[in-house]
């Protein structure tokens, strides 16, 4: 399907009106996530005084939330809002756009992105497949996920069964862990009734309305998505056919509306994180164990490496994020952390 | 047209074997691997064995892992497309049938010939060409789920739904052409209508 | 214009009575060609992809399959006998120990048909020759016989569990209460008629056996499939296994009952598959057929038009409430639950949430209304599958006459689920 360009009758005047379509991952009304293309459509609404008009098509609608990319490559929409990481499974060189385990926090990931030459990266995974990338915002740190027992050494996390997908349940089941597929509208009922012993889900942010923690009373600090980063894409040839001020609006609505969705993740984990503490007074927050840690990483850095392994621009992209998290690192533990740690 | 009947109605039969197959399959995995989860692995789990955790995940982690459970529903997508056609050709699928069954047998031969060339026949079509470039996508890409453990390859699964699409081409043009010979022959031969009751009493919905 | 010329056409061909699936597909094609050309149906692959994936819904023919498997070692038999020697000796003993016996298979099976059918072949004959009312014989069997999609685990609660995003083992623990009520009440209702009317249900000359030998030989009938029932339903309603992995237990205890009365034989595994097969796939052809139409309608706008009708409406969620209730119950009539199930509650379910209802509650509504249009003629399973092995004499408006107490039963029962949820075990 083409753009469907049709002539604005009501003020009669030639401006000519360019309708997009953009498909989410995400449910109607979705909180956070979906908010991002909304206010990315309406920032180009007001820009672009009405010229170029997208509307959002959620899950609901097209019943395919992993199929933005094959969508929006094959032209059917325009634009998509997901996360880039979905689509390991296609082209594993898209993991690594969106957060990766143990890796660089949001601060650092956005200078890697912008000045460290992972757009440039970007730019090279995606261009295979007809299609522009850009940030879609991040939730910031995620929580390591709700427990039902403790985790005190790596023994208990052997034959765990937790709903934990991507990399990072490669991660834990290097450890001995038992990653289970649960669709998300079971998940409460499986964790619930011992299906499965753990889950991962986002943070305060999203978790509270889940109501994991009637449930699991082990809330543990995050380890395994530190800077998730949604993701805006755009298909190549219907932005080539955008006039350049057009182009210019959607990439500057595309960068606000991520910056925006940013923020506001911020803000709902704080604000959701104060009425889990004081409406539940049970919920443990914990962190594993260094013990726990240290084998984590080891696993983590084994898996990095047999991708790295693989060469071309897999190893290229691992090395540049490895590289600039050293550099990013050194600055944010005398800034930042010292500045925590200092308080 | 007799033989090409006879041939096509053999193809049908096929699918609805594979049908079968897929659906005793499938009840053997899920149990297969709800057995692994709750007996085995809740036993070992329960009494902190981490050894036989270890060897098990070293050794045996396939069985009641990601990759088998995607097997399930691999299975599954089987037995029910590839038995949509099946179940034309045995008259399996809900009619409203106030009006239906007090026609002729010649009206119901016009509708089912009628239906079949204007609803049935283009909508299957256009799947079978959809659904190829979906497979072929997934082919090219060597996609797979990325899921722990998860099988090497999508692309089996998607194939079929353009093959189950296929099927239900023939078992449409399977039914168009028995019910040109009810048109042509006057009313079904006695096998024909014995298969219609036998199906009132089998089929539970 | 054109998109409802084509939709009345399909309508026009939908009562000529090919195939409803295939009905809503070819539709949606012309009307979504017309409306956006082939082009929209690239993303059909995605939409069956999605509800190849639903695990959820794999539930279905495991539960088809271990009813089918029960069935077939003369379960329904065997227990239909030994009951209605324990109740013989009072009138109407044969239509309670009919509802008992439906009751009980319905526990171990989320399909309808298969407990009319082995009902209606049974009981009906005996009913008959023992000078019952056919009218009460008829209901009995048909209201007993559809138990099965209320009393879990039940197909139409999984699809709603799935449709409405709730999860499937809550329904099933909701549903337990209100279907325990319905049938309470169908056995006052046939114990109250037929002390009043004794002539409609003659008691039968008891045999010699004496009764401790037949609660014996009852219980012996009993134990066996209860056992697999309580492991089944057991495990999905404390939790210790979901509904699908509950399913494929049920689906191989079946089997192994059918070894324990010497009857696991190929063929009758291979019949048992192969009827499975063909039910499923009726099914899910509906689904499939309603996912084309459900993108057409949405794709073109309808589900703004309807949200924007319901929520317009004076009265809020009592209006709501009434208009869907009666819309499932007057659409009962013409089409059956799985079509409702995918075409109909997937556009009033969003509205209901948005309306802040408790979505178990509605969808134990639903179903309750449901169970309704099994019985409602003209197009009702109950009704279509008793006339199927009724003897001819019984003729179908007698069938027809004779449900109408139980669907008016039912429909208390809706009222009552609307007025007092929380005596039927609902936090509201
Ligand atoms: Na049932
Ligand atoms: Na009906």
């Amino acid at each position: 399907g083409g753009d469907k360009k049709e002539k604005d009758k009501e003020q009669n005047t030639k401006v000519e009106v360019t309708q997009w379509r953009l498909a989410e991952t995400w449910p109607t009304n979705f909180p956070i996530f979906g908010d991002a293309a909304k206010q990315m459509a309406q920032n180009v609404k007001e820009m672009s005084n009405g010229r170029l008009v997208i509307t959002i098509d959620s899950k609901n609608k097209h019943k395919a939330a992993l199929g933005i990319l094959d969508f929006v490559k094959a032209g059917q929409y325009q634009m998509g809002h997901s996360a880039s990481y979905y689509w390991k499974g296609k082209d594993i060189n898209t993991l690594f756009f969106t957060t990766m385990p143990l890796g660089m926090i949001t601060a650092e990931q956005y200078a890697w992105y912008y000045y460290g030459g992972g757009q440039e990266l970007a730019a090279k995974v995606y261009d295979k497949h007809g299609v522009m990338s850009f940030p879609g915002g991040n939730t910031g740190n995620q929580m390591g996920g709700w427990f039902k027992k403790e985790i005190n050494s790596v023994d208990d996390l052997k034959g765990l069964k937790m709903r934990i997908p991507g990399f990072a349940g490669d991660v834990l089941a290097k450890l001995g862990a038992k990653p289970t597929n649960i669709p998300a509208g079971e998940l409460y009922t499986a964790l619930e009734r011992n299906t499965i012993d753990a889950l991962e889900w986002v943070g305060p942010s999203l978790d509270l309305r889940m109501g994991f923690h009637k449930i699991a009373p082990y809330y543990y600090t995050g380890w395994h998505e530190p800077a998730t980063e949604l993701q805006f894409m755009v298909n190549k040839k219907a932005f080539e056919k955008l006039p350049a001020d057009l182009q210019a609006i959607l990439k500057i609505a595309i960068k606000e509306a991520a910056f925006q969705v940013t923020a506001q993740s911020y803000h709902e984990s704080a604000v959701n994180w104060e009425t889990m503490k004081t409406e539940f007074p049970n919920i443990q927050v914990k962190s594993f164990p260094e013990s726990v840690m240290t084998e984590l990483k080891k696993a983590n850095s084994e898996l990095l490496a047999e991708l790295e392994a693989k060469g071309g621009l897999t190893a290229e992209i691992i090395q540049s994020q490895r590289e600039y998290m050293k550099k990013a690192r050194t600055w944010t533990e005398i800034s930042d952390k010292a500045y925590l740690n200092n308080l | 047209m007799k033989t090409t009947l006879r041939f096509l109605n053999k193809i049908i039969d096929f699918s609805g074997y594979i049908c079968i197959a897929a659906l005793l399959l499938m009840i053997l995995n899920v149990f297969i691997d709800v057995f692994v989860r709750y007996a085995v692995f809740g036993l070992l789990q329960h009494f902190h064995w981490v050894t036989a955790i270890d060897w098990y995940n070293e050794h045996l982690s396939w069985l009641g892992g990601i990759g088998m459970q995607e097997l399930e529903w691999h299975f599954f997508s089987l037995m029910f497309l590839m038995g949509l056609g099946y179940t034309l050709r045995e008259n399996g699928h809900v009619r409203v049938d106030v009006l239906y069954d007090n026609f002729s047998r010649r009206k119901q031969a016009w509708i089912n010939i009628t239906g079949g060339l204007i609803f049935a026949l283009p909508f299957c079509a256009l799947i079978v060409y959809y659904g190829s470039s979906f497979f072929y996508e997934s082919f090219t890409s060597m996609e797979n789920k990325g899921d722990p453990g998860s099988l090497p390859r999508l692309w089996p699964v998607k194939l079929i739904i353009p093959v189950a699409f296929s099927f239900l081409v023939l078992s449409i043009i399977t039914v168009i052409l028995s019910e040109i010979m009810v048109l042509k022959e006057g009313e079904p031969d006695d096998c024909e209508k014995e298969k219609t009751k036998s199906n009132i009493e089998g089929d539970a919905a | 214009m054109i998109g409802i010329y084509l939709f009345i056409f399909a309508l026009i061909l939908l009562f000529a009575g090919y195939p409803i699936a295939l009905t809503f597909a070819g539709l949606s094609l012309l009307v979504g060609f017309w409306i956006e050309g082939f082009e929209l149906f690239a993303f059909m692959p995605y939409r069956l992809y999605s509800i190849m994936g639903n695990t959820i819904l794999m539930a279905i023919p495991m539960f088809i399959f271990m009813g089918i498997v029960l069935q077939k070692t003369g379960l329904a038999e065997r227990l239909l006998e030994s009951m209605a020697k324990l109740f013989c000796s009072r009138p109407g003993g044969l239509a309670i120990s009919t509802i008992l016996v439906g009751a009980f298979l319905a526990a171990s099976t989320g399909v309808v048909g298969a407990s009319v059918v082995a009902m209606g072949v049974i009981s009906l004959p005996v009913m008959m020759k023992y000078n019952y009312d056919q009218r009460l014989a008829t209901g009995v069997i048909c209201a007993a016989g559809t138990l099965g999609q209320i009393i879990p685990p039940s197909i139409i609660l999984i699809i709603l569990g799935d449709v409405m995003g709730v999860p499937v083992g809550d329904l099933f623990k909701a549903a337990m209460i209100p279907a325990l009520v319905l049938v309470g009440f169908y056995l006052v209702y046939v114990i109250g008629y037929t002390t009043l009317n004794p002539s409609a249900a003659p008691a039968i000359p008891s045999t010699d056996d004496n009764t401790s030998e037949l609660i014996k030989n009852a219980l012996k009938n009993i134990i066996p499939p209860l056992a697999l029932i309580v492991i089944v339903l057991g495990s999905i309603l404390t939790g210790i296994a979901t509904p699908t992995e509950s399913s494929a237990l049920g689906a191989i205890g079946a089997l192994l009952l059918a070894k324990f009365y010497g009857q696991l034989e190929i063929p009758m595994v291979t019949d048992a598959a192969k009827e499975t097969v063909k039910v499923t796939s009726m099914v899910f052809a509906v689904l499939i057929g309603a996912t084309a139409f459900a993108m057409i309608f949405t794709y073109s706008g309808g589900d703004i038009i309807v949200e924007e009708f319901m929520s317009g409406l004076p009265g809020e969620k009592w209006t709501f409430l009434l208009l869907s209730m009666l819309a499932i119950f007057i659409l009962g009539f013409f089409i059956d639950f799985v079509e409702i199930a995918f075409i109909v509650v997937p556009i009033l379910a969003p509205i209901a949430e948005l309306m802040g209802l408790n979505m178990v509650w509605f969808a134990i509504l639903i179903a309750m209304n449901l169970q309704s249009s099994f019985m409602t003629p003209p197009f009702g399973f109950s009704l279509f599958y008793l006339k199927g092995v009724s003897p001819p004499e019984v003729k179908t408006s007698t069938i027809y006459k004779g449900v109408i107490p139980f669907i008016f039963i039912q429909m208390f029962i809706v009222v009552l689920l609307v007025l007092f949820p929380e005596y039927l075990g609902f936090t509201m």
